[in-house]
């Protein structure tokens, strides 16, 4: 199971991580390996298997409904690394 | 030259009027406060926080679910949606994706030329919302208040046919909404948020060509507007040979036109998979049973049984079933009257609707409450007061809270019945005004009016006006 | 020198607090010290708060005084012992970095409820432990910040990602360290550095306050030198919390420790554990362990979890997909160094590309991969169902035996450097601890002995859901009829 540069430029984008060329390189090779291993769940006949998402057993863990003011505001935007009238900064979107 | 159907959907998102957000313990209300105020680590997706279901938020949904005759799921999932945005703190929404709250449902929506267009409900689930951003100069300021709002979204099938019906759809949705009390549903809040597809076909066909998505039009005009807009677009591009692209549009209302908007991700992979820090929701038949308990009748439903059960015309059904407190007090009115409804109609569409215009209150908050509505009625039917006095009856008894009764005696409004006192005015008004006596007898039978209201002036609109007008067509010789 | 001190049990050190013979003072001091003196040498610690830990060494032995007095008061159960914390978990007002630069500056405005509670009974913190990069390690070598070196060889690994916390018990700086456990970072370390470790059943400790990870396999632990000192500090960690939501409300039982022997105790020795390919002296060890276990007076038998090999790959795609959507958040719009950026996708790109060190990035790209369109039902969907296989051969053995006994890892401590260039034979060290976690079933680590090099040999046993109590009752049995948990590296002192 070898990926591509070109799939591996993909993922690379969908997860939002800036790369070097050799980065690439290097992770698609890893990765490739990786995932070749992973391949081998493959031999393992599951069509009548449930998925396990938790391995906990259904429950309802439900919260009242009464508001309670947090008193970490301040500290919540001092962690900012830019902002401006109480709100959090950020460049705009260009072409 | 083809005619054309246009083909809708509409996607609504609507968010719920609970206190506290879906997944944390903040006020979920920020109209009124400044931003980033109503924010916690966990709504702002700090490192290591974790979201806890609000139980107002599944019974909300459960509610809304239940009025849009939608199947409630006995076994619910949240699952992420992963995407970036500066107002997604944590990088992917918590919403459902193939097994949600509720299946299936639709809504029916009475059109004005007489015939109902049944809308299918595809997809009705729980998510939550996402903080908003704010162009400020050359950046952008991001505002965390809004984030982890509790929304529930709703996905119609592609049934709707005309601008007129999409706008139908949401006037119902959102008297729907705050009918059952899940959510104020004010479009300009952003309570209550539309996307709309449009597709155009030759009438007839049954398949569906190319869409394009309208995004975040922000009132019913403008759902309208858009849409029609739209469809005169795709119409013009298809008689001129071209394809219909997938684009998404943005309606700019002030322009009265459409743009296409920058794709964000080409085609977005969402990448869906369950929630692991929320376990699997199960909505047992108690729970469902004791919640769906609190659902009133609803609005179509009580309209049909208003028209049935009290002969009243549908235009006098639907103002009565528009919204719940209007409905409610009429019902109660109704009862406590015992008369005929369409009299109770008539008196709160006329008057009652007028003063709580005027002064901006719902049906609730009258101090002429249905009891005291029946009670002038009866004064009025029992020719005790007058009309006129009757309906001035309405804004005494909702300044002082008295009941019409009292403030009749109070103030010696009753009727004037007696015929010698009416009679002594009515030959005083004929000896004042010769000219008009002159007019009416020669022909003029149009100022019996004018003497009528003459003879309520003198006596303070107390005497009994067909008594009144009685006597003077007796003393003027008939006209 | 105040040193020995740190040689005490945490049971003694909390009988010696109580009646006064020390002072929290004297033995958060002799722990400050042990940091000054150990660190340039271990580098186990991020982040030292010494101040706040004399304030509460302070407060604690005000409030022992005070409880000498008055016979009646009730004192908190672990007031005044110094331990350290992962910095994986949150302590407000504290810098938490998670070993990574994208966190370099964050001080989290909360704190973890496990950390909360631990304070609330009594605890110092004296500082907060290096770890592998958002727990993504099994050696600590993945750490931003700094390597940490086995107190038995230093130039060894201490293994990962809380190899900051083992060492730090190991070289006797601290009496206990909380830890996080998702593929074997508790128990892994543990074996390496010759202390003992709980991984507790997934849903026994609450979660909110640990940077998350894989988020159905985190588990928030403790390390100490003994199962009993363990038990202690994790009697006040556990139980339900109403701000995660997969915290389970079941009661925590009281962990007691008693004397006696294992007759009744069935164990399991599973045959997949013991394969080809460990290391002569594990094998060695963990065998003479579990014949231990029989002399006091427990069965032993065979079992079989036939799905064993196929835990690295399931884990190796679940957790970094769930970390891939946990780290989504490290955007650099709330905190984070911000890289400069014209534009609001550089912002993502930069922040992320140059924050994340490399196996991050290659978990998150793994786990994006995982879940993508089009390979989800291969790889993602696929690998849950086989956890439920994997998941089901545990329950199927519980039904014969009360605890599992099996090796940790195949080797012993390796060097440091050993493994860098080759990530998946990295993985391939985790081989036996991923199964427990993939099940949610707890496992407890201790020494059963050393191998040749004078290297640490850990074994493990894994209980039943909810059964720590069966794991700490038998470890500390086996504690009581041997030493190995009472060795200490020489060059400490």
């Amino acid at each position: 199971m070898s990926l591509t540069l070109e799939e591996v430029e993909h993922i690379a984008n969908l997860a939002r991580l800036r790369l070097s060329d050799e980065e690439k390189e290097r992770y698609r090779q890893q990765l490739s390996a990786i995932l070749e291993y992973a391949a081998r769940l493959q031999e393992l006949d599951t069509s009548q298997i449930p998925p396990t998402s938790s391995v906990l057993p259904p429950r309802s863990v439900l919260r009242g409904d009464e508001p309670r003011t947090d008193l970490t505001l301040e500290q919540i935007l001092a962690n900012a690394p830019q902002s401006e009238e109480r709100q959090f900064r950020v460049p705009p979107v260009l072409e | 030259m083809t005619d054309y159907e246009i083909v809708i959907g509409l996607e609504t998102h609507i968010q719920l009027n609970t206190t506290t957000k879906i997944f944390c313990s903040c006020k979920a209300d920020s109209w009124f406060d400044p931003p980033n105020t109503n924010i916690c680590p966990v709504c702002t997706g700090l490192p290591g926080v974790l979201p806890v279901l609000n139980q107002a938020v599944v019974e909300k949904g459960m509610l809304l679910a239940a009025a849009m005759h939608a199947e409630i799921q006995p076994v619910s999932y949240f699952d992420r949606k992963n995407y970036f945005y500066p107002d997604l703190p944590k990088g992917f929404q918590i919403s459902q994706y193939d097994r949600s709250l509720a299946r299936g449902g639709y809504l029916d929506l009475p059109m004005p030329s007489g015939y109902v267009r049944r809308v299918s409900i595809h997809k009705l689930h729980m998510e939550e919302d996402a903080g908003k951003t704010k162009n400020a100069g050359r950046e952008r300021l991001i505002d965390f208040n809004r984030c982890g709002v509790p929304l529930v979204e709703m996905v119609t099938g592609p049934d709707l046919r005309s601008a007129d019906e999409a706008a139908q759809y949401l006037i119902r949705l959102r008297q729907l909404l705050r009918w059952i009390g899940v959510s104020e549903a004010d479009m300009e809040k952003g309570h209550l948020r539309c996307d709309a597809n449009v597709s155009i076909r030759p009438r007839g066909a049954d398949y569906l060509n190319p869409k394009t998505e309208i995004k975040n039009v922000n009132s019913i005009e403008a759902v309208r507007d858009a849409i029609e807009h739209e469809a005169a677009r795709q119409i013009r591009e298809v008689e001129a040979g071209n394809r219909i692209e997938a684009w998404t549009l943005e309606w700019d209302e002030d322009a009265g036109v459409l743009r296409k908007m920058r794709s964000k991700e080409t085609e977005a992979d969402y990448r869906y998979f369950r929630e692991p820090d929320l376990l699997s929701l199960p909505i047992t038949d108690e729970w469902k049973e004791r919640v769906l308990a609190g659902l009133p009748e609803l609005p179509l439903e009580r309209r049909a049984r208003f028209m049935q059960a009290y002969g009243l015309p549908e235009y006098d059904a639907d103002i009565l079933t528009g919204e719940r407190n209007l409905s409610d007090y009429f019902e109660a009115a109704v009862q406590a009257y015992g008369g005929d409804p369409k009299r109770v109609s008539n008196w709160l569409m006329n008057d009652l609707l007028r003063m709580l215009n005027d002064t901006g209150r719902t049906a609730d908050q009258l101090k002429v409450t249905p009891q005291y509505l029946a009670e002038i009625l009866k004064l009025v039917d029992a020719n005790t007061v007058n009309t006129s006095t009757g309906k001035a009856l309405l804004a005494k008894v909702d300044q002082s809270g008295k009941a019409p009764r009292a403030i009749v005696e109070e103030e010696g409004l009753a009727q004037v019945s007696d015929d010698s006192a009416i009679r002594a005015v009515v030959q005083e008004v004929l000896n004042e005004s010769p000219k008009e006596v002159e007019s009416y007898r020669a022909g003029k039978v149009t100022l019996m009016g004018w003497f009528v209201g003459q003879v309520m002036k003198k006596m303070r609109g107390k005497a009994d006006p067909s008594l009144a007008r009685g006597i003077l067509e007796e003393l003027l010789g008939g006209g | 020198m105040s040193r020995a001190l740190l040689d005490l049990s945490i049971k003694e050190a909390l009988h010696q607090l109580r009646s006064g013979e020390i002072s929290s003072r004297e033995l958060t001091q002799a722990s400050l010290d042990a940091l000054e003196q150990l660190e340039p040498s271990v580098q186990a610690f991020l982040t030292r708060t010494a101040d706040m830990a004399l304030r509460q060494a302070d407060e604690a032995d005000a409030r022992y005084a005070a409880a000498r007095r008055d016979p009646q008061a009730v004192v908190p159960p672990l007031l005044g012992l110094p331990i350290a914390v992962k910095d994986l978990l949150a302590l407000e007002g504290v810098r938490c970095t998670c070993g990574s630069k994208i966190l370099e500056n964050f001080v989290p405005p909360y704190t973890a409820t496990t950390v909360r509670r631990l304070l609330q009974a009594g605890v110092v913190v004296v500082g907060k432990t290096n770890t592998d990069e958002f727990a993504m390690g099994s050696s600590t070598e993945n750490s931003a910040y700094q390597l940490t070196h086995n107190p038995w060889d230093l130039e060894r690994v201490p293994g990962g990602s809380s190899g900051g916390s083992a060492a730090a018990v190991a070289a006797r700086m601290v009496l206990a360290a909380m830890g996080t456990d998702t593929g074997g970072s508790v128990r892994q370390p543990a074996s390496f550095c010759g202390v003992t470790g709980i991984k507790p059943t997934y849903g026994r400790v609450s979660r909110y306050g640990l940077v998350a990870y894989g988020s159905s396999l985190d588990t928030v632990g403790v390390l100490a030198r003994s199962a009993e000192d363990t038990a202690l500090v994790f009697q006040h960690m556990a139980g339900q919390d109403d701000l995660d939501a997969t915290s389970m409300d079941l009661p925590v039982p009281e962990y007691r420790l008693e004397g006696g022997d294992l007759r009744g105790l069935r164990v399991g020795v599973p045959k997949q554990y013991f394969i080809q390919g460990i290391q002569p002296a594990v094998e060695e060890a963990v065998r003479a362990a579990i014949r231990q276990l029989e002399l006091l007076g427990a069965e032993v038998r065979e079992v079989s979890l036939p799905h064993t090999e196929y835990a690295l790959p399931v884990y190796y795609l679940l957790a970094p997909a769930e970390a891939s959507a946990n780290l989504a958040r490290y955007d650099g719009v709330r905190f984070s160094p911000r890289p400069e950026a014209e534009n609001l996708w550089d912002v993502f790109f930069n922040t992320r590309g140059q924050g994340f060190g490399p196996e991050v990035k290659r978990r998150i790209m793994l786990g994006t991969y995982a879940l993508s369109a089009g390979y989800y039902d291969a790889y993602y969907a696929k690998a849950q169902k086989v956890r439920t296989l994997i998941k089901r051969d545990f329950e199927t053995a519980f039904e014969q035996v009360d605890v599992i006994a099996a090796p940790i890892a195949p080797t012993t401590a390796f060097r440091i450097g050993e493994h860098t260039d080759d990530p998946l034979a990295m993985y391939l060290e985790d081989v036996f601890t991923l199964p427990a976690n993939l099940a949610g079933v707890p496992g407890l680590a201790f020494p059963v002995g050393f191998d040749p090099q004078g290297l640490p040999v850990g074994m493990q046993l894994m209980g039943a859901h909810f059964d720590e109590a069966t794991l700490f009752r038998t470890a500390h049995c086996y504690q009581q009829a041997t030493d190995w948990h009472l060795r200490k590296p020489q060059w400490i002192g």
